[in-house]
């Protein structure tokens, strides 16, 4: 499956601003299975200084900054991207390791666990507590296969929490979300890794996108896909699965993956400091087109 | 010799530990035998009313210490003891190269931490206890400074333990604070009691600061003749902003916050009124997380946004590089000795306090099975966590304590409490035994490290009290290093300095530095102006109060408005509702002396002008501070004054009035006439102009009777010292048209319009514009207003029609508008009034719009 993203963020402001710096973590990666084949940042105005480099985790991110009084500020991220399915690892729900095979892999050391093991802290959005690792304890039992305890944990959240957008937003904590059990996709991410994490295993929030279908006999909308987050769990021997709890599935050819971290903070789509006495306001689009060879 | 012995004998009556004075037979050690005699030659006596001169010397000048969540706390005066910490010559060679090694292999490790980390992967350090700490920077991964050394600045606490042997307590690695204290200390010891250093030889500090300026042009980004080295400071709220104004100007290092900084093409600038200015170098006094809100903390408002960028490309050199504060880290202590050993294959020569870090179950459960015997404490110095002592904790406090540990073990440890040495203090005219830590600095010198010879020595507040902090109340003292020097240090005080050049280089002013030294300008002229009106207004009720004749009555109304308009406190004496306010004006005046709150008022001013000398004060000499701690004092005076009457408040005034010409006085006295001094003399000429322009109009704008109109043109002449001047040119009796001629045109008083105007005009002539222009948009303002003053003369103006002065207020209008303009102008030209730094808001991009079944 091939896609054409097109992904546009529009800031309006009621003052001129005179220098801004961002960071975008916009450009979606390269994996074993995912082939980011073109990609471009265009930024209006034109910025005075740009650069893509890696962060931490490998992932690309731009740094762009404009130093010329502007009262607008358009960033579209394109790219065309490659997923091949038959390459995302594809196993029966019972194989693999189990919890308690994976907590003493963990706990060796080596330059291998020590990528893995960043990802089993706490970080700046996930944080937990016993209710929270009560609640992962019911699917994650010593001697079951860790797929099928990440699938079931999948599925309970999907089941168990409603999709309820406005409810949150990005500095809600987790322990709302859990008690109210509403919130939007990188609530339902954070939690999930707050309930891997509690019980120290490695998990790391994934950024991306989803293509999303009209209702039945419409036409789809421009700019009406999203962005869309997930998680991905450590499992010894097989690598990390992701897992989408906001539609119970394992990501194959409908996700797009941009970025991974510990959490929303280290990916955040663009953020950015403007020098401005003014307020601002966004709008966000998002299209995700299929392509045909 | 009697009272020699009694002394000890009473001290010697305290000691319950080691003791850095007395030994264990009670004898007097020898390396402080010569203090000791130069004491008794002083006598206590003596040296207790020179410790009050040390402590006045030290308001005096400005030395202070802000203690945070004190309503008292700010500008806490530094206390100094006056009996000296005495090290020898062979406790400082252990101390000097315990030190260097303990740099060496902290260097290290923060290189490792942000490179390859093979510490880790070795399994030396665990992972939870870098990746967990907030010190530990993922954004500051990979970037290095120039040269040999990650780890510039260091500072280390060291005490003695009761076995003699010194013990490391704490490490200072992202922002070492309190040398300057320490030079501080040391200079007025030197300056008070010199006679306590007869027959010793006491190490001097200043060849350290020498070596690290040379040393820190070693690691600029780029060789060059004319570096440009700032100070980072949080600003005045700090707790030890003297500090970083102290030795700003000690280093000749321009003093920045934040907000003067922008990055620009991935270099550092500093906004200055010539424009933009390269930074070179940045030595940072704010924390770690609050360096740039690009990359790091989001809302910090004290940092650079875009910094880390600039330092990745190598175009900015930042001590200590960000991400320094990981070194804070008190789990660190378990594991040093294995860290040494691996990155030097030695043994530690300064031992650190026993530690157990609780992220490992054997050490857990040591904790929590000695609790009651340690000091526990989380590995993070920002954790809102105060170390809690075991022993002092009720058993349900304790169990809560255990909780806590258990749910994130990695976070904590225990340590080991540390007893510590006594040494002499003076308490209450004899000497006591104090408990006492010293802090020891530490500079990356090419490939090795220079630690400062002396240090800052604290002492407990109380007696048997271990807690030594400056935000508890801890007592300083200077610290002695005595007997030989070594070779090395020899060569190193005498080297000569590279860094005289530096010295020499152009001192920029700073946008921010301009727009406070303008305003202290305007806020001195404005007090004085305002407290001179006040004063007449008063001196008219008394006499009032005498004579009782309608006249009088209408004079003081006219005063009294006046009084509004200058201060701008509307509605005041110029309302609708101003009559009763006009019978009563007592309560409304002293309003606008002492109400803070009072727009307008006195008090205020005085806040906002304290506020702008405090902003700049790495400008100020020692004359000057002097000064404003006497305007410090007036200020206190007024807030504080109960029940005010004429004669207090009128006290009051001359006193304060005296002290702020002293101020200003001193400034054309001392401070070199670089852009600054214009920028301050401008502020307070247009400050001058605006306040004869408001009296003279509201005096004079309509006509009164002749009697009211006479009386009105005296204090007039009062206010702007020129009654003397009106005598002696005119010999006759008060009439408008000379006193207009005197107050506007006369070029030689110094009170005229005509006079401010010229000399303004002559500031923005020297002060820096635009390439472009031969003449600035300010000048041709002030250029206009001369020429409408030119334009007429007293005649025109005294003329009225049915009582109203048209040409005469039609001038003072215009003129009121163009310095308006002029104000602005000046402000868009030379002060940053960038706009405020805000967070854009980031999408909140996770809204699936609909729940696909894939």
């Amino acid at each position: 499956m091939k896609y054409k993203i097109i992904h546009k963020t529009t800031y309006w402001y009621n003052e001129m601003v005179s220098v801004c710096h961002n960071l975008a973590w916009l450009i979606p990666s390269n994996l074993n299975y995912q082939f980011c084949e073109k990609y471009d940042i265009v930024i209006e105005p034109k910025p005075q200084d740009y650069l893509i480099r890696e962060d931490f985790f490998g992932n690309k991110v731009a740094y762009f900054s404009l130093q010329q009084p502007h009262n607008s500020l358009v960033v579209t991220s394109r790219s065309i991207v490659r997923r091949e399915i038959d390459k995302i690892i594809q196993l029966p729900i019972a194989s693999g390791g189990t919890t308690a095979q994976a907590i003493a892999f963990l706990a060796q050391i080596s330059p291998q666990t020590l990528e893995i093991k960043q990802f089993v802290l706490e970080s700046h959005f996930v944080k937990y507590n016993k209710e929270i690792k009560d609640y992962a304890l019911k699917s994650f039992l010593p001697n079951r296969p860790l797929l099928e305890a990440a699938q079931e944990l999948t599925a309970r959240i999907y089941n168990d929490f409603d999709f309820v957008s406005g409810f949150t937003t990005i500095s809600t904590p987790i322990e709302v979300v859990f008690r109210e059990k509403k919130g939007v996709c990188q609530d339902f991410s954070h939690f999930a890794i707050a309930c891997i994490r509690s019980i120290g295993l490695a998990a790391r929030y994934v950024s991306g996108y989803i293509e999303t279908l009209p209702p039945p006999g419409k036409t789809k909308l421009i700019g009406s896909d999203a962005s869309h987050a997930w998680f991905s769990i450590y499992i010894p021997d097989m690598g990390w699965l992701d897992f989408d709890p906001t539609n119970n599935i394992m990501p194959k050819d409908k996700h797009v993956t941009v970025a991974y971290g510990r959490d929303y903070a280290d990916v955040t789509p663009l953020k950015g400091v403007i020098f401005s006495s003014g307020q601002h306001r966004l709008e966000v689009s998002v299209d995700m087109e299929t392509v045909y060879i | 010799m009697i009272l020699e012995q009694s002394i000890v004998n009473d001290y010697r009556g305290e000691l319950n530990t080691y003791d850095e004075m007395v030994d264990s037979k009670g004898e007097i050690r020898s390396h402080w035998k010569q203090l000791f005699s130069n004491i008794n030659a002083i006598s206590i006596k003596e040296i207790k009313n020179r410790h009050t001169e040390i402590l006045a010397a030290l308001r005096e000048n400005g030395v202070t210490y802000n203690v945070y969540g004190d309503p008292n706390g700010h500008n806490r005066p530094w206390h100094v003891d006056p009996i000296p910490f005495i090290i020898d010559s062979s406790d400082w060679a252990i101390i000097e190269k315990g030190l260097k090694q303990r740099a060496t292999v902290l260097n290290m490790l923060l290189e490792d931490i942000y490179g390859p980390r093979n510490i880790i992967k070795n399994g030396i350090l665990p992972l939870e206890l870098i990746f967990n700490h907030s010190g530990f920077m993922r954004q500051c991964d990979r970037i290095r400074l120039p040269g040999p050394n990650q780890l510039v600045l260091y500072a280390s606490d060291i005490a003695r333990g009761p076995d003699g042997r010194m013990w490391v307590l704490n490490d200072r690695a992202q922002a070492p604070s309190g040398s300057g204290y320490a030079v501080e200390n040391r200079s007025v010891m030197n300056r008070m009691l010199p006679e306590l250093q007869n027959n010793l030889e006491i190490r001097k500090l200043s060849g350290f600061y020498q070596t690290m300026q040379s040393a820190l042009v070693d690691i600029l980004p780029k060789q060059k003749d004319n570096p440009r080295i700032v100070l980072l400071t949080p600003g005045p709220g700090n707790e030890t902003y003297f500090e970083h104004a102290y030795l700003a100007s000690y280093l000749g290092y321009t003093l920045v916050q934040g907000d003067d900084l922008i990055v620009r093409d991935g270099f550092v600038w500093l906004k200055s009124i010539n424009g933009l200015e390269k930074v070179d170098l940045i030595i940072r006094r704010i924390d770690d997380l609050y360096c740039d809100p690009l990359e790091l903390k989001e809302d910090s408002q004290l940092g650079v946004a875009g910094l880390l960028e600039a330092m990745r490309r190598g175009n900015v050199t930042v001590v200590n590089p960000p991400g320094s504060s990981i070194l804070e880290n008190s789990a660190i202590f378990a594991f040093l000795p294995a860290v040494c050993k691996y990155f030097l294959g030695e043994d530690l020569i300064l031992p650190t306090t026993a530690t157990w870090w609780c992220g490992q179950p054997k050490e857990l459960n040591f904790v929590i099975a000695n609790i009651h015997r340690l000091l526990i404490k989380k590995i993070d110095r920002q954790a809102r966590f105060k170390a809690m002592y075991g022993r002092l904790l009720s058993s349900a406090q304790i169990q809560t304590l255990i909780t806590e540990i258990k749910a994130a073990p990695h976070l904590y440890v225990g340590q080991e409490e540390v007893s510590f040495s006594t040494t002499p203090a003076l308490i209450n005219n004899k000497l006591e035994p104090r408990f006492a830590a010293t802090r020891y600095y530490i500079h990356a010198d090419k490939n090795d490290y220079q630690v400062m010879p002396g240090g800052l020595t604290r002492t407990s507040p109380e007696k048997g009290v271990f807690t030594i902090s400056n935000q508890y109340g801890g007592i300083a003292k200077d610290t002695w290093i005595i007997g030989e020097t070594t070779v090395f240090n020899k060569v190193a005080l005498h080297k000569p300095s590279q860094t005289q050049n530096i010295n020499f280089s152009d001192r920029v002013l700073p946008s921010r530095s301009a727009e406070n030294l303008f305003w202290v300008g305007r806020y001195c002229e404005r007090i004085l102006n305002t407290a001179r009106l006040i004063g007449i207004v008063l001196k008219n009720i008394q006499e009032n109060q005498k004579q009782n004749s309608p006249s009088k009555n209408g004079e003081l109304n006219i005063l009294l408005r006046s009084l509004t308009h200058l201060t701008i406190s509307y509605p005041g004496f110029v309302g609708d509702d101003s009559n009763n306010l006009l019978k009563k004006p007592q309560k409304e005046i002293y309003e606008l002396v002492s109400n803070p709150h009072k727009a307008g008022s006195i008090a205020l001013n005085l806040e906002f002008l304290l506020r702008a000398i405090q902003n700049v004060r790495d400008r100020w000499s020692l004359e000057v501070w002097r000064i404003v701690d006497l305007i410090e004092e007036s200020s206190k005076k007024i807030l504080d004054a109960e029940n005010l009457n004429n004669r207090s408040v009128l006290h009051l005034l001359d006193q304060l009035s005296d002290r702020l010409t002293a101020f200003c006085g001193l400034i054309n006295e001392t401070m070199p006439r670089t852009d600054g001094w214009l920028l301050l003399e401008t502020g307070k000429r247009i400050e001058r102009t605006n306040s004869i322009i408001s009296t003279m109009r509201s005096m004079l704008g309509f006509k009164s009777d002749t009697q009211v109109e006479n009386d009105l043109l005296e204090s007039l002449l009062i206010t702007y010292h020129n009654l003397i001047n009106y005598r002696s040119l005119y010999k006759s009796s008060i009439q408008i048209e000379p006193v207009l001629d005197i107050l506007i045109y006369d070029a030689n008083n110094p009170h005229s319009l005509v006079f401010q105007v010229e000399m303004i005009r002559g500031y923005l002539a020297q002060l820096p514009k635009n390439v472009n222009s031969r003449t600035s948009k300010a000048e041709l303002l002030i250029l206009e207003g001369y020429t409408k003053i030119l334009l007429t003369n007293p005649t025109i103006l005294a003329e009225d029609e049915n009582g109203y002065r048209q040409s005469f207020d039609l001038l003072m209008a215009n003129l009121s508008d163009i310095l308006t303009s002029l104000s602005i102008n000046i402000t868009s030209m030379y002060f940053s009034h960038s706009a405020m730094q805000q967070q854009l808001n980031t999408p909140n991009t996770e809204i699936n719009t609909s729940q696909n079944e894939v």
